[in-house]
């Protein structure tokens, strides 16, 4: 167990007997070697080649992507404004009311007077019209 | 590292562009760079291919497949890596697959013969002894033995380094070192004897 847990010694003899018997590759083929991946390699490095780099290979390259995007963006944008809208003019008038509710509540403080009005404005009309003209309706 | 030296002999250190220069060239598409990348590295992934392979134009098919398949990989290859341990680590594994079909196609022994190279008499006649014990041996390891044995013994790297370019771990390396080394010094034993 030692032996797989720390770095081996070398064998001097064994190495020199692995040299002497170490299978060499003959020196005379390599160049046709070279020569023969260098014609396969050729195919494959013209593929590597960068593109000239004009500004319309950059634009047409950018077009693939902005193109979908601004699309994307264009739709969004027509189904998410009016929404937007209507929700900024309802918040508009509920602020416009919450005033006038204010207003009431500051009044009827303020004047006996006006404290029918504010029961009126909450709850219901002193007057029972009213209830009469939604029984008629429905 | 072979392959460093051979280019250096025939053009000048001076003259030679850093790895990763050369890298950035050749993700650019430019042939000049692969070239000289090829040089560079071709002594190297010979040897490399010549121990797995066995056969020498197997093993030269073998150079040839790595090269082009790096080349298909360059485009998102990271240049501010070493690209020597990442081009052998392909290579072996490109052989290690080539093998295990081999060994689907063809199950009888390899030739012992294949193994004899252009040297002098003397070297041909210790060649020749060694061929009969050590490189039957040799032929004999399961590939990625003989590989770890090989990188590790003759070209001197380290088991970090050899875990490295096979994509094990440090532990693998050396379980599989100690088993080739077993094997190796028996044999070793038998042919001094």
């Amino acid at each position: 167990m030692k032996r797989l847990l720390g770095e081996p010694d070398r064998d001097a003899e064994l190495a020199a007997a692995l040299r002497r018997a170490d299978p060499m590759p003959d020196p005379a083929g390599e160049e046709d070697l070279r020569r023969s991946i260098m014609a396969r390699a050729r195919p494959r490095l013209a593929d590597l080649q960068l593109p000239t780099g004009q500004w319309w290979d950059w634009l047409s390259g950018w077009v693939r992507i902005a193109l979908p995007v601004g699309l994307a963006a264009s739709l969004a944008a027509g189904l998410l404004l009016p929404h937007s809208v209507e929700t900024v003019n309802l918040v508009a008038s509920s602020t416009a009311e919450g005033g006038a509710d204010s207003t009431l509540i500051v009044a009827a403080f303020s004047e006996p007077s006006a404290r029918g009005q504010l029961t009126a404005h909450l709850i219901a009309p002193e007057s029972n019209d009213w209830l009469l003209e939604q029984v008629l309706t429905q | 590292m072979m392959g460093t030296q051979a280019v250096a002999v025939s053009r000048g250190p001076a003259e030679e562009p850093g790895d990763r220069e050369l890298l950035l060239r050749v993700q650019d598409g430019d042939a000049d760079a692969f070239d000289v990348l090829v040089r560079r590295y071709l002594t190297r992934a010979r040897v490399v291919a010549r121990r797995l392979m066995q056969d020498p134009d197997d093993a030269d098919d073998l150079v040839q497949d790595a090269f082009l398949r790096a080349l298909d990989r360059i485009a998102t290859f990271d240049v501010a890596r070493a690209f020597e341990p990442w081009f052998i680590r392909l290579l072996v594994n490109l052989g290690l697959d080539q093998r295990r079909k081999q060994k689907v196609r063809r199950t009888e022994p390899h030739d012992p013969e294949t193994f004899a190279g252009g040297v002098s008499p003397e070297q041909e006649m210790e060649r020749a002894e060694l061929k009969d014990s050590l490189g039957k041996a040799l032929a004999a390891l399961p590939d990625r033995q003989r590989l770890i044995v090989t990188l590790f013994e003759i070209d001197g790297h380290s088991t970090e380094e050899v875990a490295n370019m096979l994509q094990v771990s440090q532990v693998t390396i050396r379980w599989h070192l100690h088993q080739a080394r077993r094997t190796l010094r028996e044999t070793l034993k038998g042919w001094a004897e």
